[in-house]
């Protein structure tokens, strides 16, 4: 488990002292994927940089297993950074070295096995992230999809329990985007590495997370579970970021407004067909976004109530009466 | 044909070339032993640098400088006391010599700053995050990474010290500069200068060629097919 615990980053700069972290508190837990979503700026590599503490923190205590990596001695810190892989935008591999030397570095750095013990440690890590072929290949003869693999093997070289991932798929394109998830989901779910995954996009939090914190300006906005924070985002940051159209369709109009939070538990119901035949109700929907997490339907729908006040209250009492959770929203 | 031109015959010349040659070599060699630890040990205590000692740094730094802003000629002649000091001799190829590396570690130890500096920051923090510490990083990540470009600051820094080696001849030392400054200048004979010179452009054309083909051969960046390496993702 990583608790970090009032967290905060200063950088000194000429124009004064820059907040890049701001008393954060996380508790990512075991065996989770666990996203961190901000708009550029907002800290995001900051944090992930502080989880292994290649950035030192200001304040506050980073725990990895109880243990506190703020405190360690730097030869303990080098220890504790081996059960901690990190995977990155621009790859960084050593492009100097073919394919299977890279993803023997840190057994080199750790010391780990003999020569033998390395090589065979190396073959299956190539052909986890399936790059068996492409052992003897330089980083330069590798598309940006196989650079990224050759990355993560390199990253779980050393058996860690941890991987962080900075905007490990930013500079991929969509497929390969996919199929770089696909295998970090598969590494959670079959090797039990907690992920760590910092990224800009939804799509990424959407496809592979279990957790999420959102950051926003140096802060933690709001966190928890994916379906919790994406059937109901709390703060206006999470709102903006997960349902873009919403608020703008909110404050769009007259009326009253109703948010229908489709969860996970309503089945695929048409529910606006339902209210015209059922209660004989025309709504007029403003917005509606639905996603599938975990193989659910998440989403959310905003419609204007019918000014009749009678047929609006019969509205929600049909909702109720269906199971399906609404808001509010003025 | 000048009288000298025959008198050095082809033995004078080839002695020539070979004293050039290994008072080069020998002194660049000498001289990295010296400028390459001093390089990576700018390049590592600097500001932003794998492990920041900024008062190091500075010191080193503002010594690299001093000796570098001495035109070599005047370091010749301030040095000639502690060449007798500490080669035993202040004239002759083994002065030369010494004074040749004296001038050139701090040449090669910017050379080698430089060429370590290009090493990608996120090469570094990747090495790091896997718990390498400095020394590692030096040897695992800093060298190997920049090799393609140590060696090429290897060929200019080695044609350099050759422009320096000429001027062997004012502390009575050999090699082609000598013979074509205090033989062939004063009784000008002007075949032997331009030997000289055609020899030195040989040599050096060896030295550039050669280095350069190293340099590219070592370099994996470069695809098979010898196209420029491939754009950087960023």
């Amino acid at each position: 488990m990583i608790e970090l615990k009032h967290l905060s980053k200063e950088y000194p700069s000429p124009a004064g002292t820059v907040v890049a972290l701001s008393d954060v508190n996380l508790t990512i837990p075991d065996g989770a994927i666990f996203g961190i979503i901000g708009l550029s700026g907002a800290g995001k590599s900051t944090l992930v940089r502080c989880i292994n503490l290649l950035e030192r923190p200001t304040s506050g205590q980073v725990l990895i297993d109880g243990e506190d990596l703020t405190k360690a001695k730097k030869k303990r810190l080098l220890e504790l950074r081996r059960n901690i892989g990190m995977i990155f935008q621009g790859f960084n591999l050593l492009e100097q070295r073919n394919v299977e030397d890279n993803v023997r570095f840190p057994l080199e750095i750790a010391h780990v096995g003999d020569r033998a013990a390395k090589a065979e440690r190396v073959g299956e890590l190539l052909a986890l992230v399936g790059l068996s072929e492409k052992a003897k290949a330089y980083p330069s003869q590798l598309s940006g999809g196989q650079k990224q693999r050759v990355a993560i093997a390199r990253a779980l070289a050393t058996n860690p329990k941890y991987l962080l991932c900075d905007e490990a798929t930013s500079a991929l394109d969509p497929n390969t985007t996919s199929s770089i998830l696909a295998l970090l989901k598969e590494i959670n779910r079959t090797l039990g590495v907690t992920i760590i995954v910092i990224t800009h996009e939804m799509r990424v939090v959407e496809s592979i997370c279990t957790d999420v914190a959102v950051l926003s300006e140096s802060r933690i906005a709001e966190a928890g579970k994916v379906t919790r924070v994406f059937s109901d985002p709390q703060s206006e940051i999470a709102r903006e970021l997960i349902i873009p159209g919403l608020i703008r369709s909110v404050k769009s109009g007259g009326g009253n407004k109703l948010r229908l939070i489709f969860d996970g538990t309503v089945t695929d119901m048409p529910i606006i067909s339902a209210l015209a035949i059922d209660v004989g109700a025309a709504v007029n929907i403003l917005y509606a976004d639905t996603k599938t997490i975990d193989g659910k339907p998440f989403g959310h729908m905003v419609i204007t109530l019918p000014e009749d006040p009678a047929q609006a209250a019969a509205v929600k009492e049909y909702l109720i009466k269906k199971n399906v959770q609404y808001k509010e929203e003025i | 044909m000048s009288r000298l031109f025959a008198q050095l015959g082809a033995q004078g010349f080839l002695l020539g070339v070979w004293e050039t040659v290994y008072m080069t070599l020998l002194s660049t060699a000498a001289a990295y032993l010296i400028g390459l630890p001093l390089g990576i040990l700018l390049c590592v205590t600097d500001k932003g640098g794998v492990r920041p000692v900024i008062w190091l740094n500075k010191t080193v730094g503002f010594l690299v400088n001093i000796l570098r802003s001495i035109p070599f000629i005047i370091l010749m002649v301030a040095l000639i006391p502690v060449a007798r000091a500490v080669v035993g001799t202040s004239i002759g190829n083994a002065a030369m010599i010494f004074m040749l590396i004296v001038a050139a570690a701090p040449y090669i130890a910017r050379m080698v700053e430089s060429s370590v500096k290009e090493v990608d920051g996120g090469v570094i923090e990747a090495a790091r995050s896997m718990g390498a510490g400095t020394f590692e990083i030096v040897w695992k990540v800093l060298l190997p990474e920049a090799k393609p470009s140590l060696i090429v600051g290897a060929v200019i820094s080695t044609v350099t010290v050759l422009g320096y080696s000429a001027m062997a001849g004012t502390i009575a030392a050999g090699g082609l500069g000598s013979i074509a400054v205090t033989q062939a200048r004063p009784s000008n004979a002007q075949d032997v200068i331009w030997l000289c010179v055609a020899l030195i452009v040989v040599i050096v054309q060896i030295v550039q060629e050669a280095g350069m083909l190293l340099a590219k051969r070592t370099d994996k960046r470069a695809r098979r097919s010898g196209k420029p390496r491939a754009k950087k993702v960023k």
